[in-house]
C-alpha cells in the first residue's frame, strides 16, 4: 500500500542559530532530504510533499508550481527534487523579517491537510483499475492555492465515505501522514488554529509524528498523542536523520513495529482570554473553553455563570 | 487484485533466494540495483528494519534489534532476517550483532544520496534519435509480436526468444502436428496483465541464462538499472560489458529497450522497461486502448477489436457467436468456461481480464462500484469455478474401535500435528493424513507415545482410573433397568420426604437469619447515613463562610 507523506519544516531563523552554533540548515536540511528519499524508494507509488513554516508565512517547498516531475521518471530525478526543496528552503529561510513571530505551524498544517484531503479524495474517483500515484500527481495543483483549514474541517464528513468505499474497490489506497520536524517552543498565539488542525486530523485519521529538536513542544505533543502518532526528541541536529528513520513510520507494515512510547506528555492548554498558557484555569461547564480568571459569563457561548451555590 | 504477486516482490525474491551468495556481492557494486532489490522484493518490515539499521554507526546486538517489534510478530522478524541475511543484506557477526552488509549498505547510501548515478554520457544519437511516440510503437509492436507467436502467429523471427519461450514452459512441443504449441501456463500467462508477464519472462530469461552460464549478477544488476532509467533519454553502450550487451540485445528484441544496430552506442528504455518498476508506467496507455469489451448481463461480450491476439484470448473462456469486420461477438458458457478450467485458468484470472478491458462506458454502470464486469456474469463464473472443485481427494488411513479411555487423547495428538481429516467421536473412529509430521518425524506413535507416557505416572494411572470406570458405568446400566421398578413404587414416598425436609429447612433459615441481617444492616446505614450528612454540611459551610 502506498503512502502520501507530507512533512513540515520549522524554518524559523531565530531558533536554527539558537540552536546549535555547529548546526547549519544545510545540513539538517541534507539529512532531511536523504529521509525523504528513503521515504519514496520504499514503495514505488510513495508520494511526498514538503512544507516550509517560517514566522507568518508557510508554503509549499516541494511540489513546487513550476516543475512537476511525472511519477515514470520520479526515481531519477531524487536529485533534482532535493536541489528543489534546497532551494526553497533557503530561499524561504532568508527572506522572513518578523523573527519575534512564532512559525505558522497552523497555517502549514492546515496546507497539509488539505493536500492531503485532495489527494485521497482525487484517488477515490479515479477508475479502478489505476493505481494512486498517477492519480496523485496528475490531480495535483499548486500548492499555493490551498484553502485554509476551515474547508477542510468542513468536507470532512464526505471523506471518510468516499475513503471507505475506495478501499473496498481497490487494492491500492493511500495512507497519508504528516511529519513535523519543529524547532519552535510553543507559541500561545498559534495554540487554538493548531490545536482546530489536529482535532480535523484526528478526525481524518492522518497522524501526526513529531521530531523535536531544541525544546520541547507540548502542542506537538498533543498532536502525537492525540492522533496516534509519534514523538521523538532529538538532542543534536547530527542524530536527526537516525532519529527520522527510527522514529518515523515509513511503511504500511507499521504495526508490528513496536512504537516509541511517550513519556510525558505536556497537557497545557492556553486560556481563550489572554492565551496564556495555564495548569489550572476556569472552565465553562457548558462550552468547555479555558479561562485564566473568573468571569461573570462565558465569551464563546454566554452562558451565564451564578456565584450562589446549588443554584 | 492486479498485480498482487509482483507487488509484493514475492516471485522476484523467490528467484533471488536461489541463487549463490557470491552473485549479491558483485550486483550491489550498482546503486540501482541495490535500491530495485530493496523496492521491489522486500516485504514491508524489511524495509522498515533496514532503514533504521541503514545509517548506524555500528552493529546493534540482535536482542535489542528484537525489541523494535511487538512480540506477537516476533516470527515474522525471525523469518525476514533469514532472508535478508540470505540476500546479504544484513550480516549477523558471530557474537549476534546485526548490521547491514557493507556492500549493500554503501550502494543503497549511493542510491538514497543521489551519488551513484552513471556520469558517462552517451554520444548524441544525431539523426538517428528515438522520439517518445516512436518507442512506445516500437514497444507496443514487439511485445505483441511475442504473444502473437504464442497463440499460433508466425510474427516471429528472433530465435533467441522463441527459445526463451520454450524454456520457460510457456511453450511446449507437440507431437501430433510435430511443433511448438502454447501450453497451459502460457494461457494463463496470456491473461495477466502486462507487468506480471513482463516479470515472469525476464525471471525465466534470467534463469535461462544462468543455466546457460551467463554471468548472473551482470544480467540482474543491468535489469535493476533498466528499470530505473527514464523513458526517453539514451543511455551509453560503452560502459556495458558482455553479458550485459547480451541481454541487451535480448530485451531490445522483445522490446523492453531500443537498441537500434548492434554497434549503436546509445539504447533507449522503453516504457515496457519502467513497467518492471511501477504498474502506472502502462496504466495511462492501457486504459485508452483497451477498453474494447462491452459484456451484457446475458454473458454476451462485444469485442470492437482486429487484433488476432485479443480474439484469440477471448476464445479462451468465451464461445464465439459470430465474427464482423471490426468486432466479434461471443457467449461465456458453462462449457467454454469449464474449458478454459481444464488448462488451469482460474476464474481469477478470466474476472481480471474482463476488469480490465472493459470499455470506458462499462465503467459508468452503477454497479461498477466494485468491478465493471455485471455481477451476475463475475458470479456466475465464479460459481462454475466452484464446481470443479466440489469434490476433493485426500489420502489418509482410517483407525477404528479406538479405546473410549485414549481416543480424546489421541484425537488431540492427531490434531496438534494438523494430520486429522475427519474424526467421529461416538464411533471413535479417526482418518489420518497419510503424508504428514507424523511420519515424517518417525513418529510410530503407537509405540513411542504409549512409552513416553508411561513413565509418567500421571498418565498410568488415570488410564487405568479410567479404564475401571467404564467397566463401573456398564454395571451401573445394567442394575438400573434391574430396579426401575423398584424406584417407581418408592416414589411417592421419596416425593414426601424431601418435601418436608426443605420445608423445615427453609423456614428455620429464614426465620433466624433474616431478622438477624435487617436489624444489622439498620444499624450500618443509619450510622453511615448522619456521618455523611454532617460532614458534607459542615464542608459546605466552611467553604462559603
Amino acid at each position: 500500500m502506498s503512502s502520501l507523506f507530507v512533512l513540515i519544516v520549522d524554518l524559523h531563523p531565530a531558533r536554527w542559530k539558537q540552536l546549535s552554533e555547529d548546526a547549519s540548515l544545510d545540513e539538517a536540511m541534507n539529512q532531511i532530504c536523504v529521509f525523504l528519499n528513503a521515504q519514496l524508494s520504499v514503495h514505488v507509488s510513495n508520494t511526498i510533499a514538503v512544507i516550509g513554516a517560517a514566522p507568518k508565512k508557510s508554503m509549499f517547498l516541494y511540489p513546487s508550481a513550476v516543475k512537476m516531475p511525472s511519477p515514470d521518471d520520479r526515481q531519477e530525478l531524487f536529485s533534482e527534487m532535493n536541489a528543489t526543496i534546497l532551494a526553497n528552503a533557503t530561499k524561504l529561510f532568508n527572506e522572513q523579517s518578523g523573527e519575534r513571530h512564532p512559525s505558522d505551524l497552523a497555517g502549514a498544517l492546515s496546507k497539509a491537510l488539505c493536500f492531503i484531503n485532495r489527494t485521497v479524495r482525487g484517488t477515490s474517483l479515479q477508475p479502478q483499475h489505476t493505481t494512486a500515484s498517477s492519480s496523485v500527481t496528475s490531480r495535483f495543483i499548486a500548492g499555493d492555492k490551498a484553502t485554509p483549514a476551515s474547508s477542510s474541517s468542513s468536507s470532512s464528513s464526505s471523506a471518510p465515505k468516499a475513503a471507505g468505499r475506495d478501499r473496498v474497490s481497490s487494492g491500492a489506497r493511500v495512507t497519508p501522514r504528516i511529519g513535523v520536524v519543529s524547532v519552535s517552543p510553543d507559541s500561545s498565539v498559534e495554540y487554538f488554529a493548531a490545536m482546530n488542525c489536529i482535532f480535523a486530523a484526528q478526525k481524518n485519521d492522518v497522524p501526526i509524528d513529531v521530531c523535536a529538536m531544541g525544546e520541547e513542544a507540548a502542542i506537538l505533543q498533543q498532536a502525537a498523542h492525540l492522533t496516534n502518532g509519534t514523538y521523538v526528541k532529538v538532542h543534536h541536529p547530527s542524530q536527526l536523520l537516525q532519529s527520522l528513520m527510527m522514529g518515523f513510520v515509513t511503511s504500511s507494515d507499521a504495526h508490528v513495529l513496536v512504537r516509541p512510547v511517550q513519556r510525558r506528555i505536556n497537557f497545557d492548554a492556553s486560556c481563550f482570554c489572554h492565551g496564556r498558557t495555564v495548569d489550572i484555569g476556569y472552565v465553562c461547564t457548558v462550552c468547555l473553553s479555558v479561562y485564566c480568571e473568573r468571569l461573570a459569563s462565558c465569551r464563546i457561548c454566554g452562558a451565564e455563570f451564578s456565584d450562589k451555590p446549588g443554584a | 487484485m492486479e498485480d498482487t504477486t509482483i507487488q509484493d516482490g514475492a516471485d522476484v525474491r523467490a528467484f533471488l533466494l536461489t541463487l549463490p551468495d557470491s552473485t549479491f556481492l558483485r550486483m550491489y557494486k550498482h546503486a540501482h540495483a541495490c535500491l530495485g532489490l530493496f523496492q521491489l522484493c522486500l516485504d514491508g518490515l524489511s524495509k522498515q528494519m533496514v532503514l533504521r539499521l541503514l545509517y548506524l554507526p555500528s552493529a546493534l546486538s540482535k536482542a535489542i534489534v528484537s525489541t523494535w517489534i511487538v512480540p506477537e510478530q516476533a516470527r515474522l522478524w525471525t523469518e525476514s532476517l533469514e532472508q535478508l541475511q540470505k540476500l546479504q543484506i544484513l550480516a549477523v557477526s558471530g557474537d549476534g550483532a546485526v548490521a547491514v552488509a557493507q556492500p549493500f549498505k554503501n550502494g543503497l547510501i549511493a542510491a538514497l544520496q543521489g551519488t551513484g548515478k552513471e556520469r558517462c554520457q552517451a554520444p548524441d544519437p544525431g539523426k538517428h534519435a528515438a522520439s517518445k511516440d516512436f518507442l512506445q510503437q516500437y514497444a507496443d509492436e514487439k511485445w505483441e509480436d511475442v504473444l502473437d507467436y504464442m497463440v499460433g502467429s508466425d510474427s516471429l523471427e528472433e530465435d533467441t526468444v522463441k527459445q526463451a519461450l520454450y524454456q520457460s514452459h510457456l511453450m511446449t512441443w507437440r507431437e501430433d502436428v510435430q511443433d511448438f504449441d502454447i501450453s497451459s501456463l502460457g494461457f494463463q500467462f496470456l491473461l495477466q496483465d502486462r507487468r506480471t508477464q513482463l516479470w515472469f519472462y525476464v525471471i525465466k530469461f534470467l534463469q535461462t541464462c544462468q543455466n546457460e552460464g551467463i554471468d548472473i549478477e551482470d544480467a540482474l544488476g543491468f535489469v535493476f538499472r533498466v528499470a530505473y532509467t527514464t523513458f526517453g533519454n539514451y543511455y551509453p553502450t560503452e560502459v556495458l560489458n558482455k553479458t550485459e550487451h547480451l541481454v541487451l540485445r535480448h530485451f531490445s528484441k522483445i522490446g523492453l529497450c531500443y537498441h537500434r544496430k548492434k554497434k549503436s552506442k546509445q539504447y533507449y528504455p522503453t516504457r515496457l522497461a519502467l513497467a518492471l518498476r511501477t504498474s502506472s508506467a502502462l496504466v495511462a496507455k492501457d486504459a485508452m486502448r483497451c477498453g474494447f469489451l462491452v459484456i451484457e448481463t446475458n454473458f454476451r461480450i462485444y469485442a470492437y477489436t482486429k487484433s488476432d491476439l485479443k480474439i484469440s484470448l477471448l476464445k479462451l473462456f468465451a464461445k464465439p457467436l459470430y465474427k464482423l469486420p471490426t468486432m466479434l461477438v461471443a457467449s461465456i458458457t458453462r462449457s467454454s468456461v469449464r474449458q478454459a478450467m481444464a488448462q488451469g485458468i482460474t476464474a481469477r484470472q478470466i474476472l481480471h481480464f474482463l476488469k480490465v478491458h472493459c470499455s470506458s462506458r462499462m465503467r459508468h454502470q452503477p454497479h461498477s462500484v466494485f468491478s465493471p464486469v455485471p455481477p451476475t456474469v463475475s458470479d456466475q463464473i465464479l460459481l462454475w469455478e466452484q464446481e470443479t472443485s466440489r469434490l476433493s481427494k485426500t489420502e489418509g488411513v482410517l483407525f477404528r474401535h479406538l479405546p473410549k479411555p485414549i481416543f480424546p487423547k489421541l484425537l488431540a495428538f492427531v490434531k496438534e500435528r494438523q494430520a486429522c481429516i475427519w474424526y467421529d467421536e461416538t464411533k471413535r473412529a479417526i482418518i489420518q493424513n497419510n503424508n504428514n509430521n507424523i511420519n515424517n518425524n518417525n513418529y510410530n506413535y503407537n509405540n513411542n507415545y504409549y512409552n513416553n507416557n508411561y513413565n509418567n505416572n500421571y498418565y498410568y494411572n488415570n488410564y487405568y482410573y479410567y479404564y475401571y470406570y467404564y467397566y463401573y458405568y456398564y454395571y451401573y446400566y445394567y442394575y438400573y433397568y434391574y430396579y426401575y421398578y423398584y424406584y417407581y413404587y418408592y416414589y411417592y414416598y421419596y416425593y414426601y420426604y424431601y418435601y418436608y425436609y426443605y420445608y423445615y429447612y427453609y423456614y428455620y433459615y429464614y426465620y433466624y437469619y433474616y431478622y438477624y441481617y435487617y436489624y444489622y444492616y439498620y444499624y450500618y446505614y443509619y450510622y453511615y447515613y448522619y456521618y455523611y450528612y454532617y460532614y458534607y454540611y459542615y464542608n459546605y459551610n466552611k467553604v462559603r463562610g
